[in-house]
């Protein structure tokens, strides 16, 4: 399911490079402001799936919203994200030829599609005016645009839904009306943050086979935030990890579970509970190898490695200098981690 | 020997259409969430209740501890029948099973210290002064792992992990023979729940508590049961030892669950 691990294209759909949000700190003297997400590079090719994985406080769901210049008023965005070879940086754009990116090229779907629909609209008018908002079709045309929409997300009898209104759906099926919604221009990028959360296994399966689908029938290109490394494992080709603010790990995806890099990325891996456990002898099963600790406090991160503090393999360097995002794999770009273990040698000062 | 809750013929019936804006014409339609159960939970034994949103395995749970009175059935705790039980009574065995919930934040009062959070069951069901039920709350707070220097903390102040750590003190300080955890670690960091999970192993171990699991994350199930019921539509469609249910699901809505499990690739 996995493809073969490939060099990046020469030009990616969508590329961030040295990505920063902070908020202002607290007013007292010497409050400094919080570095949320601090320095994040990735790029997505073209009909590419890319999980950004993370815990809470990781910087992921901000890192996604300051594509679509959406992160809070307060914050503090500095960086390039490019969408395209010829693309300008979104970051410079203003708010009206942002809001022609938003919905247009990049389209979004959000964790609870229930908040996200408006309760005393029909699907078909939220469709639709989701289509006439970036072409010229007259109500007519976008409401027959809006049932083909629906039929390619594969909700039952889009004709009939049309006139339905949020509450008669069930969540899976909310969350395939927001797609079809973020399809409606026509996008390349799909941005999906914990798309499935809210949703029950067997419907997170669908919605997740829906997404590939839609990357093989449209070419469509999508960043999958999630907290769930088996999200990741289904469904993405290649998987950035987010620890503290900053990318920690980039492989392929395949490679990323069979030979995580970086000390979280294992650890995480291994505390994972396994449903094989359960035919393990004995009544009680062997303690689960726990990360100790908890996820850094943006607003107190430790001066060097983020995850030095819960790391079982930190040595020397770690408390006090922050390691790069080396390069480790085959070819450039292929597959990285922020770890003074994958320091290369010769790397030092 | 008797199993330490006993579970038959449960029903919970919940009346329709008293919303806000409904109308209120002729008798109020019933809504049956659970559908004659029956469950059996042994002492020291983990039985984990999978299911998906609305299969009524929270209503179960409440209704096993009789926070929610059944329509219908029977609930024994220790051979006793609950609902025969008088409010004092029923008040009085409550210290016997105690409940640990989903969202630590929600369920630990915001005012109130830690320390006095844990505290609190123990002026509730016994009669020990207050110097002591400080000494007993320290002691509890170091069982779950936490350092007992934190009983001046407001749960604001704690991580996650440690207001849940907090939530499982606060149910054991009557010291319990069962502990009812719905969905114990679904509201916690990913690299931290592993710590819950094995904590509640441990306490399990050396106290010889019982504990009944309701979990969406079959995994953690699968790591910590040792028996499985699936609840499907108010209805258990299929129960057995964790290794069998895990390795042969005889019903084929198990088996969808199972499936549905994302695979986590070369590590599986």
């Amino acid at each position: 399911m996995l493809p073969a691990a490939a060099p990046l294209p020469a030009s990616p759909l969508l590329e961030i490079a040295d990505l920063r949000v902070s908020f202002p700190g607290s007013r007292r003297p010497g409050g400094r402001p919080i570095e949320a997400v601090r320095g994040v590079s990735f790029a997505i090719g073209r009909g590419e799936i890319v999980g950004l994985v993370g815990e809470s406080g990781s910087g992921k769901s901000l890192t996604a919203l300051s594509i679509l210049g959406l992160a809070p008023r307060n914050a503090r965005v500095s960086g390039r994200i490019r969408l395209g070879p010829e693309g300008e940086d979104l970051l410079t754009l203003g708010p009206r030829r942002l809001r022609r990116v938003r919905g247009g090229r990049v389209g979004m779907i959000f964790q609870e599609p229930a908040s996200a629909l408006n309760p005393v609209f029909t699907v078909g008018f939220q469709v639709a005016e989701a289509v006439r908002a970036h072409r010229p079709l007259s109500r007519r045309a976008a409401l027959d645009e809006a049932e083909s929409l629906l039929a390619r997300v594969a909700l039952p009898e889009p004709r009939r839904r049309l006139g339905d209104y949020p509450h008669q759906l069930s969540g899976g099926q909310r969350q395939r009306v927001m797609i079809a919604m973020a399809l409606a221009a026509g996008p390349d990028l799909l941005l999906a943050d914990e798309p499935t959360t809210a949703l029950d296994v067997t419907v997170q399966a669908q919605i997740l086979a829906l997404l590939c689908r839609l990357r093989d029938e449209l070419g469509l290109a999508v960043l999958l935030i999630t907290h769930d490394f088996g999200v990741v494992a289904e469904t993405c080709d290649r998987a950035v990890v987010m620890y503290g603010g900053e990318v920690v790990e980039e492989a392929p995806a395949g490679a990323l579970f069979r030979a995580p890099a970086h000390p979280y990325t294992r650890a995480l891996l291994a505390s994972l509970p396994r449903l094989e456990a359960a035919s393990g002898p004995g009544r009680f099963r062997p303690p689960l190898p726990a990360i100790p600790g908890q996820p850094p406090d943006p607003a107190a991160l430790p001066p060097g490695c983020a995850f030095e503090p819960r790391c079982a393999e930190a040595f020397a360097p770690c408390p006090a200098e922050r390691p790069e995002l080396y390069e480790i794999g085959a070819f450039p770009g292929d597959r990285r981690s922020r770890c003074f273990l994958n320091r290369p040698p010769g790397g030092e000062g | 020997m008797s199993a330490l809750l006993e579970i038959r013929g449960l029903r919970k019936e919940f009346p329709l259409g008293r919303g806000l804006f409904s109308r209120r014409v002729g008798p109020a339609s019933m809504r049956t969430v659970l559908d004659g159960v029956d469950l059996d939970v042994g002492r020291g034994e983990c039985v984990a209740l999978v299911g998906e949103s609305g299969s009524g395995k929270t209503t179960l749970a409440r209704c096993a501890l009789h926070l929610l009175v059944p329509t219908a059935g029977s609930v024994r705790f220790a051979g006793e029948e609950l609902s025969a039980l008088g409010a004092a009574e029923l008040r009085r065995r409550r210290r016997r099973f105690q409940m640990v919930f989903q969202d630590p934040q929600a369920s630990l009062d915001p005012r109130v210290t830690v320390g006095r959070t844990v505290a609190e069951p123990l002026a509730v069901h016994t009669d020990l002064p207050r110097r002591e039920r400080e000494r007993e709350a320290a002691g509890l707070l170091e069982r779950v792992g936490l350092s007992a220097a934190l009983a001046g903390r407001y749960p604001h102040e704690l991580s996650g992990g440690q207001r849940q750590r907090v939530g499982i003190a606060r149910a054991l300080a009557t010291r319990p023979d069962l502990l009812v955890a719905d969905e114990p670690t679904s509201a916690l960091d990913v690299s931290v729940r592993a710590q819950i999970l094995n904590l509640l192993a441990s306490l399990r171990e050396s106290l010889g508590l019982a504990l009944l699991l309701v979990a969406h994350d079959l995994t953690a199930v699968a790591h910590s049961a040792d028996r499985v019921a699936v609840l499907h539509a108010g209805r258990i469609v299929e129960e057995s030892p964790a290794a069998e249910l895990f390795a042969r699901p005889r019903h084929p809505y198990t088996a969808a669950l199972l499936a549905a499990v994302p695979n986590r690739g070369g590590v599986r």
